[in-house]
């Protein structure tokens, strides 16, 4: 009850903490915007209008779930190839010697430049995925890589003692030892994830927030731009809470 | 029952020396077994081969002449001898999932197992939330429910007070009265446990030098192998 009380207390803390640095930068920009009166950088008020205006309209939803679908998509692919390809690569002979020094050669290239070629294999929508997925794949492959070698082996013996194969080892041992690492590589992943889904939708304009963003900025309508801005910044700061939220939970459970 | 340990050889991969070069002996059970020896002289190394997880070089051992199924025997290691990320009724239970028992009988006997160990009431636990003491209860419940033949338990009362090690030492003897229970440990004042059949281990590559019956009597005997065997490795 007493530790309840106490997590109730420190949450509201933490929001009163976000509550006022939100409202001083808002008061902050709103000072800016109405002292230099420069066309890039309209008053919160006008963006706050766009704001309303893109949701009552439709777009603004439209072009999120457009976003989101890539996104998360994206991220699925990413952790079904990921995930078994880190444990091939850390827990059998042959992925050690063959895939482990492939994913580390590949992971330095910048795979955003790989989009005008996956454009031609895969089409339009397909490659801004693609690309999404393969940038997002390192982080999760080589947390998974590294976790997985470092799986204590007083475990696994426990579970060899019980007559478990090797696939009981992985699934009760390996896998629950690297959720931690694992949660912490999807949640670098998933802030690549959104600042390369504004380059895949800008590449090619078919829909989404980047899209949208790449749209006005041409049209110079900057409080649209700073309204999309601020969602696709909004979607990547929540889906970064929402995992470290899950990493917190799982290590309260062990620890 | 009888556990037969016959030509047993083994040495660690990275070393020259032989903890057990043709090493035979028999624990005969239903029967609480007490390993003695001092440190390093390969009592955790034979409970882990008897548990398979470590391979001999050569040799073989055996329950009744048959071999030994994996199923057959529950280890529980000094330290870590639970899944963190498991509650304790997952735990109990993990023995009887690699085993591919079916659901319903899976609950009756974790929760039978539970129960003979004092330990129910933290099934929905994390063991992190356990003492020393419940850990290793919880660890003999899995055995419990797992109808284990052979139970091995390496240092089972080390790091825990002297009112945890009396409960635990209860609860090994009601397991040993229809299994085969060893206990290794280092402190040889768990040799003056009744119903305890001594073996000491001793020399490099190790060998069971001594064998006598525990309780009070055991103290002079126990004494004398530990001025003439202790020194030895």
């Amino acid at each position: 009850m007493e530790q309840a009380k106490e997590s109730y207390r420190r949450v509201l803390q933490d929001l009163l903490v976000v509550v006022t640095t939100l409202t001083l930068l808002i008061a902050l920009w709103h000072l800016a915007a109405t002292t230099f009166k420069k066309p890039y950088l309209p008053t919160p008020a006008q963006v706050l209008a766009e704001l309303y205006w893109s949701l009552t309209g439709g777009v603004l939803v439209e072009n999120t779930l457009i976003t989101l679908r890539r996104v998360v998509t994206a991220l699925l692919i990413a952790l079904v190839l990921g995930l078994p390809s880190g444990l091939i690569a850390s827990r059998t002979a042959v992925g050690r010697s063959l895939l482990r020094p492939i994913i580390l050669a590949t992971y330095p290239i910048p795979h955003v430049t790989l989009i005008p070629i996956l454009f031609w294999i895969l089409g339009v929508e397909w490659s801004k995925i693609a690309v999404i997925a393969i940038i997002t794949y390192y982080p999760i492959a080589l947390s998974t890589m590294e976790w997985a070698t470092r799986a204590p082996r007083e475990y696994e013996d426990l579970v060899k003692s019980m007559g478990g194969s090797r696939l009981h080892v992985i699934v009760y041992v390996v896998i629950p030892y690297i959720i931690p690492g694992l949660l912490t590589g999807l949640r670098i992943a998933v802030s690549t994830a959104y600042a390369v889904v504004f380059i895949a939708e800008s590449f090619v304009l078919t829909g989404g927030l980047g899209a949208q963003i790449e749209y006005n900025w041409s049209r110079l309508d900057y409080p649209a731009l700073y309204a999309y801005v601020i969602t696709l910044s909004a979607l990547g700061v929540l889906s970064y809470a929402l995992i470290w939220a899950l990493e917190k939970a799982y290590m309260r459970r062990l620890l | 029952m009888k556990l037969y340990i016959e030509d047993l050889t083994f040495k660690y991969a990275q070393s020259n020396t032989y903890i057990f070069d043709s090493f035979n002996h028999v624990f005969e059970g239903p029967r609480l077994h007490i390993i003695l020896g001092p440190n390093g002289v390969g009592k955790t190394t034979l409970l882990k081969l008897i548990a398979g997880i470590l391979n001999p070089l050569r040799g073989f051992i055996t329950l009744e002449g048959g071999s030994l199924s994996k199923g057959s025997v529950s280890y529980v290691p000094q330290d870590n001898e639970l899944l963190p990320w498991l509650s304790v009724y997952a735990n109990v239970e993990l023995p009887l999932r690699i085993a591919g028992i079916d659901g319903n009988e899976r609950r009756l006997r974790v929760v039978e197992a539970l129960k003979a160990m004092g330990v129910l009431g933290y099934a929905n636990r994390y063991p992190r939330h356990l003492s020393g003491g419940e850990r290793k209860r919880v660890a003999l419940a899995r055995a419990l429910a797992s109808n284990s033949k052979i139970v091995l338990l390496d240092e089972p009362t080390a790091n825990l007070d002297p009112r945890s090690r009396e409960l635990l030492w209860g609860y090994l003897r009601s397991l040993a009265r229809d299994r085969l229970v060893l206990v290794v440990t280092h402190d040889v004042s768990e040799a003056l446990h009744e119903d305890g059949l001594i073996h000491i281990l001793a020399g490099r590559p190790a060998r069971v030098v001594e064998v006598f019956e525990g309780g009070e009597g055991a103290w002079s005997r126990l004494r004398r192998a530990i001025d003439v065997y202790y020194k030895i490795s």
